[in-house]
């Protein structure tokens, strides 16, 4: 019976209850079967409710419309519905002309910023961008002035008109120049090797600080030249510390050979040379080295 | 006391006992009344009842005052028994002479913001699925209606029917979400007796 009934009446009749325009004998088997038959009940619940939407919509004809507004909007449950239809039509039916491609539509569902899930995502997405760009602000600040070359204060480019007068004021007097010159520093360094020559006196005589195991010693050569060459050197006190002979010029008027550094520590030294022609010995000149 | 007094006064023990005698379990006996109810509403409503409402809970009270008395005798549908009772109701509506009611279809803003509001909560509620396709069901203009929901049904593998009826049954949860929200202190049926 209940599925006969369902079978009875089609969507449009369904419609036509809705509406007020069924026949005595319509209405009357449809009454009974809204009562006996759950499904049936079901389909005009839902009716009513597309009714209410189609009317939003403006899809009813005008008969149609006047009917809804006569015969149908006769409750108030049913005016609620006409509320809700409207509110649902203006929340989406405006995103119709943008997707009707259902791939599209899908995509455009998922990513549809009115959500809530999207305002929060969007609202912490800015807070945590802020963050980072706060920190990579502050981390380049300090890199910056990390690398910073101290800051050179630049005399002024303009000349003045009078500089003598700009730079020493009349009332000043001249300055004296009091601070005394500083003591000049002994010629060291890490030398391992010397060049001297015979007319620098002792007092003159360069100052070396000894590195490495031997100190290369260049000595300049005065005419006469000998076929070979002997040196001594001693200390101040005249103790011999290193000799050494039958040494030949390197090149041209150069003389050249090696002391251990262990046998000069610190002190004067002088380096004797002596010029070998043959049996013939003769002092070729004195030479004179300190050592801190 | 007249008539209409006495239907007023219907006491809180004849509505519960109406409960009890429509299903013991209270839960299904409020739904079953419900339900009951919008069966007489949408029929005195399509008969061109302008009190609609009215009647429906006339014709409740009516049921509820003799439930004492049938309860122990009536065999059947007791929903059938409401549409007998609500015949009668009818009939002497009818004979009465009633203003023409007027229906107000504008809404003031603020139960427009009211409703939007609980529209937006409701459709949160919603699972993924029933969001999705709610909106893209109502994403149609008056043309592109038909088409896209023929688009739609072809991607579900579904026949336009079914997704109808999918579609609807997801408005109709919105309805009722949106009914609760708007007015959460009600509660019906124990709300309307008295």
């Amino acid at each position: 019976m209940a599925a006969a009934n369902q079978q009875t009446f089609s969507d449009e009749t369904i419609r036509r209850f809705l509406l007020g325009g069924l026949n005595a004998t319509e209405q009357s088997g449809f009454e009974h079967s809204l009562f006996i038959d759950e499904a049936f009940e079901e389909r005009v619940r839902l009716a009513e409710l597309e009714l209410s939407d189609d009317y939003t919509a403006n899809r009813l004809s005008h008969a149609e419309r006047n009917l809804f507004r006569q015969r149908f909007l006769l409750t108030s449950d049913r005016e609620t519905k006409l509320h809700v239809s409207k509110a649902l039509h203006d929340n989406f039916a405006d995103r119709t002309s943008i997707a009707r491609s259902g791939s599209w539509q899908t995509l455009t569902g998922l990513f549809d910023f009115r959500r809530h899930a999207w305002k929060y995502a969007f609202a912490t997405l800015t807070f945590i961008l802020l963050l980072l760009a706060t920190a990579l602000l502050v981390r380049k600040e300090r890199a910056h002035l990390v690398n910073l070359p101290p800051r050179r204060v630049l005399p002024k480019p303009s000349a003045s008109a009078n500089p003598q007068r700009a730079n020493h004021p009349p009332d000043s007097g001249a300055p004296t120049h009091n601070e005394s010159s500083p003591i000049l520093p002994l010629h060291e360094g890490l030398t391992t090797s010397i060049v001297l020559d015979a007319a620098t006196p002792l007092e003159s005589a360069p100052t070396i600080s000894t590195s490495g195991e031997v100190l290369t010693v260049q000595l300049m050569l005065d005419e006469p030249l000998a076929e070979s060459y002997a040196v001594n050197v001693t200390t101040a006190g005249g103790e011999s510390v290193f000799a050494a002979d039958a040494l030949t010029r390197t090149e041209g008027t150069t003389l050249g050979f090696d002391v251990p550094t262990s046998s000069i520590k610190s002190g004067n030294f002088q380096i004797a040379l002596t010029g070998v022609d043959g049996e013939v010995k003769r002092a070729a000149g004195t030479y004179y080295l300190r050592v801190r | 006391m007249s008539a209409a007094k006495q239907l007023r006064d219907l006491e809180q023990s004849d509505f519960d006992r109406l409960l009890n005698w429509l299903d013991e379990d209270r839960e299904r006996a409020g739904l079953l009344y419900e339900r009951i109810r919008w069966r007489l509403v949408t029929i005195l409503a399509s008969r061109g009842c302008t009190l609609a409402d009215e009647l429906a809970d006339e014709t409740i009270d009516r049921v509820a005052r003799r439930v004492a008395d049938i309860e122990q005798i009536y065999a059947g549908d007791k929903a059938i028994y409401f549409l007998g009772v609500m015949n009668n109701v009818h009939h002497e509506y009818l004979r009465r002479p009633v203003a023409p009611r007027l229906v107000d279809t504008s809404e003031n803003v603020e139960t427009r913001e009211q409703i939007h509001g609980c529209l937006d909560n409701c459709l949160d509620r919603l699972a993924p699925y029933s969001r999705q396709l709610i909106e893209r069901y109502y994403a149609a203009d008056k043309k592109a209606k038909i088409d896209l929901r023929k688009v739609i049904a072809r991607e579900l593998g579904i026949k336009p029917a079914t997704l109808r009826l999918r579609a609807l049954r997801i408005r109709e949860k919105l309805q009722t979400c949106i009914e609760k929200c708007m007015n959460p202190s009600e509660a019906r049926p124990l709300g309307r007796a008295g």
